[in-house]
């Protein structure tokens, strides 16, 4: 049928003269099942027609080494201590070791390993050292996966967080807290702005506006944030020719923001088809409530089990805490902060506590994948079409050394995946490797991302 | 190949890592620091004069020994021939390549580790040289003012601005995605980005906040909106068997205890809180049945009706717009099944129909704000009228884009209106979408200011009037011009050098000037970050949020007042005054303060006063399980007297928390000893001391004596041989560095006013304020007032590098 392209012009043009509704169906998204049939996405689908999806999960600090790493390769190896809470999902996991972020090293940059370990994560690219001007880092996988996939979703990434960022003053050694704030660059200078409230998130995902509006005033709503969308790109376009080009980089921050948002609202459904969604048990009434880290990081991975599931979007990021974080965990005896005790010393009492707070992490990331695993789609569960990462871009939080990190990957990837081994690397194995062969999974491959060399080997059998 | 020279044999071989110097050289600017004598560093015997730190005489030798080996004419090593330089004037007109050398110097990461290495002494020698070498800067010619990059609004001036813009108080503004910090603040251009997450919220919040300034939302709030209680307590997953429902649509509560669900106040209003309830009497009283907003009691009522005739109870309670939640809750269970008396054997149990909210009046309801239908857009017979549309877009646009805006510019937005009406919006809904365009508009959004020759950093000139009153409003009100400030733009007087005295001087008596000392002074003192430091709750029980909002409080106030009473700002220092509540005056132990209110209180014979001193600034200086005097001393090098330590290296350890070892010594005994090696004791003597004379503050800081069975020692000496013992001395001391002090607190004011990193040249805007600060007595206020006088607060320039 119709399939020429409705570009929000053609709308505005129509503006006040024609019916609106016919058009937005046609520029509604696709959703899961279309969005399979549609010839260029046909590899972002697996056979039961779902879409693969990716998810990215960061802790600070590095690990205790010593109960991290599994010491038997291949399938048939023994989960260390820090690891056992994932024994439920053993045969859906893949640990990685060997795994290397050199970008992530000073290379003649000096202190601030926390700040380069969350901006290197994701991006494999190195941090330019600067407390405020010119900050540059480079595009991570999960934006690099959204530039090109996220069109086919109503949100393009979804990025989460359970810091504020605002709590933070110190950041590290002449880096600016950009860089330990943020895993997701949507550009070089640009971190995604993190969502840090679950009732927030889940509002925006699912119900927002949701009961007031009929249809027809929900229609000229929408037309009219078009058209105001349209007059303040006018604005700016005006104004950027008086600007000189420091200034100019700002405002095309302000543009690329305004074309992501043109898309999503021109496809807002104009029904209130996520009413249904069943909020999760423990998500707070209102927003800005407190509420234990456990249960924040459990939410956190229901909304993004809820957003896969109802293909709100494929791609999702959570900063369990932000670099260098001083976290402390009294409800598993740990009362002292996290980044104080990762510089262990060697001493049993510190690495005693790493490893616990190392577990209780790896437990929040078990309930997830579990929940993954509990949702069905098509003859499988919703895991099977998912990549999920879990790591830290430092090993050993007393060393700071950035090869061997802890990663973990679960899931089957749309059956392109083959998990339930323990893969060791040869030494000094890109990261971003990793990374570009999960774009080809999700269908947004590219020739290289951060300091890659190449696909990485052994995902499958 | 025979070694030339000695020191060719010391080069080592490995090559340094490529483009390091490259790398380096354009990362110093963020390093500079604002210079202040450090009150450690020389020793007394050798008090150096300023020709006794001559480049030629002294440093050249040192860089012919450690660093020539390597940068030299033939094997410039990262293209560096340092040899080639031998007096100051190479230095001054080297200035890019010198910062990165004290950048290497000072991180140490030259000389390579396979290298010769100097003595700490001569490192530090050389350090010092080449910072007073560059600190020897020119200023009497004309002075590069500098350029910040263009502002967004950050959260807080966001809010702030709507709020005087449209006076809607938009609380949700604290919730868009947080505001990245550069050089310690969150209002640096550079680092505020548009992400589009938050450019998703602005569109958000520009329909809610011109909805809400239209009194849209109240028509719908007039209707009320009901909620069954059985339907509320199902969609509880926390549902207990204390209540069930009852008969086809009640709903028995059996236990104090509450329901609530996420309910819309669409406005400010006062509102009529109503249930349908009865009880199941038993005991002496009736059941008792509160609301509940936001989980606080809002009114209390009796419910003496009975199952066959349910009664509906109101309260009547003003409520702020926004989505929040909202029950009732059972308060005074009854339960006897033993008593003699059988008046009192039964079981009392409250039964809820349903609850609801009902706008009864609201201000806003009634009438647009003023501000915004500054003339009537329709005449009295309901007829539109054209040029007082034009008028009221006109005069906001001027507010929103705090400058004049031309024909052309309104003619635009008139049209957006337009079109939105023929499209089948009514006028009102036509201007309202012309007033969202507004706050969408990067006019808005970003505090835009236009130069002739925008990539011309030669084009140094003053900023328009309009920029400068925004430039002065955003730095002590973090908000928009006020009509005073604009209209003085408008006649074109507000740049004169009185005038602009005179207005700064009514902004900072005026209650706006609150937020600027929120926004400076929480975190310049990082009082702002209190939020995120977790005492231990099992060694510090007391320590709760609202002991917490009470520290940060007491801050404020403290500097709220050093500014408003034009005291001096070495009372920021030691101070025989402050500002305290019951409770913290119970954890400082003072007597006879009762109840929630702030109060002044005299010190007089206290080891208290000053911001040092203070609980928020030790609390956020400590560990969650102890005290860190290491963490004290890096924050009072820092923060008081701008001489930062450079960071640790990677492998510096905590101190060890085991039993065996807490039990071996105190914790300064521990420090103590850590301090022997001497790797460490370059930069520990001098944090750690300055740490110990606070040692008998704990770490939320109420005052001790002693840390477990050890006594506190707040005894010691500062590498310059001047002792002390406690705080109070150590105060004193502290409170002497006036100019290095002054100096350090003008250059974090002065970034905090530019939005920008300071550089090299801004020294001289530094030296205007200190003179003129030093000149008044060091009054706080002087400060201030110097920073809005000075060259880079008044002027700017196009981009690029200067020549």
């Amino acid at each position: 049928m119709n399939n020429e392209k409705i570009t929000r012009r053609t709308v505005l043009r129509g503006l006040g003269t024609a019916m609106a509704l016919p058009f937005l169906e046609v520029m509604s998204p696709a959703g899961a099942k279309l969005g399979a049939t549609l010839g260029g996405a046909a590899q972002t689908a697996t056979a039961s027609g779902a879409p693969v999806r990716m998810a990215f999960c960061f802790v600070p600090n590095g690990v205790n080494v010593r109960n991290w790493f599994p010491s038997e390769e291949g399938s048939d190896f023994e989960l260390p201590w820090t690891l056992r809470p994932l024994e439920k999902v053993r045969d859906e996991l893949l640990v990685l070791s060997g795994l290397t972020h050199d970008k992530g090293r000073a290379n003649g940059d000096g202190a601030g390993d926390h700040a380069r370990c969350a901006s290197v994560f994701l991006t494999g690219a190195q941090p330019y050292k600067t407390s405020g001007a010119k900050i540059r880092s480079g595009v991570s996988v999960d934006q690099a996966a959204a530039a090109q996939i996220g069109t086919l979703t109503r949100l393009p990434s979804l990025v989460l967080a359970c810091d504020t960022g605002r709590n933070s003053g110190n950041c590290d050694s002449g880096y600016s807290c950009a860089y330990s704030n943020n895993v997701s660059w949507t550009g070089p200078a640009t971190p995604m702005a993190k969502e840090t409230d679950p009732r927030r998130v889940f509002d925006r995902l699912f119900a927002k506006g949701a009961k007031k509006e009929v249809d027809e005033s929900a229609n000229r709503r929408q037309l009219n944030r078009l058209s105001v969308l349209d007059f303040v790109r006018e604005d700016a376009g005006r104004l950027e020719k008086k600007l000189g080009r420091a200034d100019r980089r700002k405002l095309d921050e302000y543009f690329t923001a305004l074309r992501e948002l043109e898309r999503r609202v021109a496809r807002t459904p104009s029904s209130t088809s996520w009413t249904s969604v069943q909020e999760p048990d423990e998500l707070p009434t209102r927003p800005g409530e407190r509420m234990e880290f456990d249960q924040h990081l459990r939410l956190m991975s229901e909304l993004m089990v809820l957003a896969f599931q109802g293909d709100v979007t494929r791609i999702a990021t959570l900063m369990y805490a932000r670099s260098g974080s001083n976290r402390s965990y009294p409800g598993i005896g740990v009362p002292d902060g996290h980044h104080g005790i990762s510089h262990h010393q060697g001493r049993e009492d510190n690495l005693d506590k790493i490893r616990r707070i190392d577990r209780f992490h790896v437990a929040q990331f078990a309930y997830f994948v579990d929940r993954l695993r509990s949702v069905k789609e098509g003859d499988g569960t919703l895991l099977d079409s998912c990549m999920v990462v879990y790591g830290s871009a430092i090993n050993d939080g007393n060393r700071h050394n950035n090869e061997n990190l802890p990663v973990l990957l679960a899931g089957r990837g749309g059956g392109t995946v083959d998990p339930g081994r323990h893969v060791r690397y040869e030494h000094e194995t890109p990261m971003c490797n990793l990374f570009l062969s999960m774009l080809d999974r999700v269908g947004a491959p590219v020739e290289s991302l951060g300091d890659s060399t190449e696909r990485l080997r052994y995902l499958t059998v | 190949m025979p070694a030339r020279t000695p020191s060719n044999r010391r080069c080592p071989r490995s090559t340094p890592p490529a483009g390091l110097l490259t790398l380096s050289i354009v990362l110093w600017p963020w390093s500079w620091t604002v210079r202040a004598d450090p009150p450690v560093r020389t020793p007394p015997e050798a008090t150096a004069s300023h020709d006794d730190l001559s480049y030629g005489e002294h440093a050249v030798p040192l860089i012919q020994e450690y660093c020539k080996p390597c940068h030299n004419e033939r094997r410039a090593r990262a293209k560096l021939d340092l040899g080639s330089f031998r007096t100051t004037d190479s230095v001054l007109k080297n200035r890019k390549i010198f910062g990165a050398v004290l950048e290497m110097l000072r991180q140490r990461k030259m000389p390579p580790k396979k290298a010769d290495q100097p003595s700490e002494t001569e490192r530090g020698r050389l350090i010092d040289i080449i910072t007073a070498e560059l600190d020897r800067f020119d200023c009497s010619g004309s002075v590069d003012p500098g350029r910040p990059t263009l502002r967004r609004l950050n959260a807080t001036e966001y809010r702030n601005t709507v709020r005087d813009l449209v006076g809607v108080d938009y609380e949700s503004a604290a919730d868009f995605p947080a505001d990245e910090i550069g050089y310690g603040f969150d209002n640096i251009g550079d680092v505020l980005s548009i992400p589009p997450l938050l450019f998703e919220k602005y569109l958000d919040a520009s329909e809610e906040i011109i909805d809400r300034a239209f009194g849209k939302t109240a028509a719908n709030a007039r209707e009320p909106l009901r909620f069954e209680a059985e339907k509320v307590e199902v969609g509880n997953e926390k549902a207990t068997p204390d209540t069930a429902v009852i008969g086809t649509g009640a709903l028995g509560i059996f236990r104090e205890r509450s329901i609530a669900t996420r309910c819309d106040f669409p406005v400010d209003g006062q509102y009529l809180l109503r249930a349908r309830a009865y009880g199941d009497q038993a005991g002496p009283e009736a059941p008792q049945m509160a609301f509940l907003i936001d989980d606080e009691q809002v009114g209390v009522v009796e419910v003496p009706a009975l199952r066959k005739e349910p009664q509906v109870y109101e309260v009547r309670v003003n409520i702020k717009a926004g989505t929040r939640s909202f029950g009732v809750a059972y308060l005074n269970n009854y339960n006897n099944r033993t008593s003699k008396d059988p008046e009192l054997r039964g079981d009392r149990n409250l039964i809820v129909d349903w609850f609801e909210r009902q706008l009864a009046t609201s201000k806003k309801a009634r009438k647009v704000d003023e501000r915004i239908f500054v003339v009537p857009p329709y005449n009295s017979e309901g007829r539109p009228q054209l040029a007082n549309i034009r008028t009221i877009v006109e005069t906001f646009m001027r507010r929103a884009y705090r400058r004049p805006v031309s024909d052309e510019e309104a003619d635009r937005l008139l049209e957006l209106g337009r079109r939105a009406f023929r499209g089948g919006n009514s006028l009102d809904e036509s201007i309202q979408l012309m007033l969202k365009a507004v706050l969408v508009s990067p006019h808005f959004l970003f505090r835009v200011e236009i130069d002739a020759g925008p990539d011309d950093p030669n084009t140094a000139h003053p900023v328009s009037q309009y920029e400068l009153a925004t430039r002065l409003s955003y730095f002590l009100w973090s908000t928009m011009p006020d009509d005073e400030l604009l209209w003085l733009a408008d006649v074109g007087k507000l740049s004169e050098d009185a005038v602009l005295d005179g207005q700064a001087r009514r902004m900072l008596q005026d209650a706006r000037s609150r937020a600027f000392i929120e926004n400076f002074a929480g975190q310049w003192l990082q009082t702002r970050f209190l939020d995120g430091v977790t005492p231990d709750p099992t060694r510090f029980p007391q320590y709760d949020e609202r002991l917490r909002d009470s520290m940060r409080e007491e801050t404020y106030r403290f500097v709220e007042t050093v500014v408003r009473e034009n005291r001096s700002l070495l009372e920021l220092l030691d101070a025989d005054f402050t500002f305290v509540d019951e409770r913290l005056a119970k954890h400082y132990r003072l007597e006879g303060v009762k109840g929630e209110e702030f109060r002044r209180v005299s010190l007089a014979d206290s080891p208290l006063g000053g911001v040092l001193t203070q609980a928020s600034v030790l609390t956020l200086t400590s560990y969650p399980t102890r005290t860190s005097p290491v963490l004290r001393g890096k924050w009072i090098l820092d923060r008081i007297l701008g001489t930062p330590p450079p960071p640790p290296p990677p492998d510096a350890g905590e101190l060890s928390e085991a039993p065996e070892a807490i039990l071996a010594g105190s914790l300064r005994q521990r420090l103590e000893k850590h301090r022997t090696d001497a790797n460490c004791a370059v930069c520990h003597d001098k944090l750690d001391p300055l740490g110990f004379g606070f040692e008998n503050f704990d770490a939320i800081g109420r005052w001790r004596e002693s840390d477990g069975k050890f006594l506190i020692d707040a005894s010691a000496s500062l590498p310059d041989g001047r002792e002390f013992n406690g705080p109070r001395e150590l105060k004193k001391l502290l409170a002497g560095q006036k100019d290095p002090f002054a100096r350090a607190l003008a250059g974090q004011l002065l970034t905090y006013a530019l939005g920008r990193g300071l550089q090299y040249y801004d020294k001289c805007a530094i030296d205007q304020i200190v003179d003129r600060t030093s000149r008044s007595g060091y009054k706080m206020s002087e400060l201030i007032l110097a920073v809005v006088q000075t060259e880079p607060f008044r002027m700017r320039r196009g981009g690029g590098a200067r020549r």
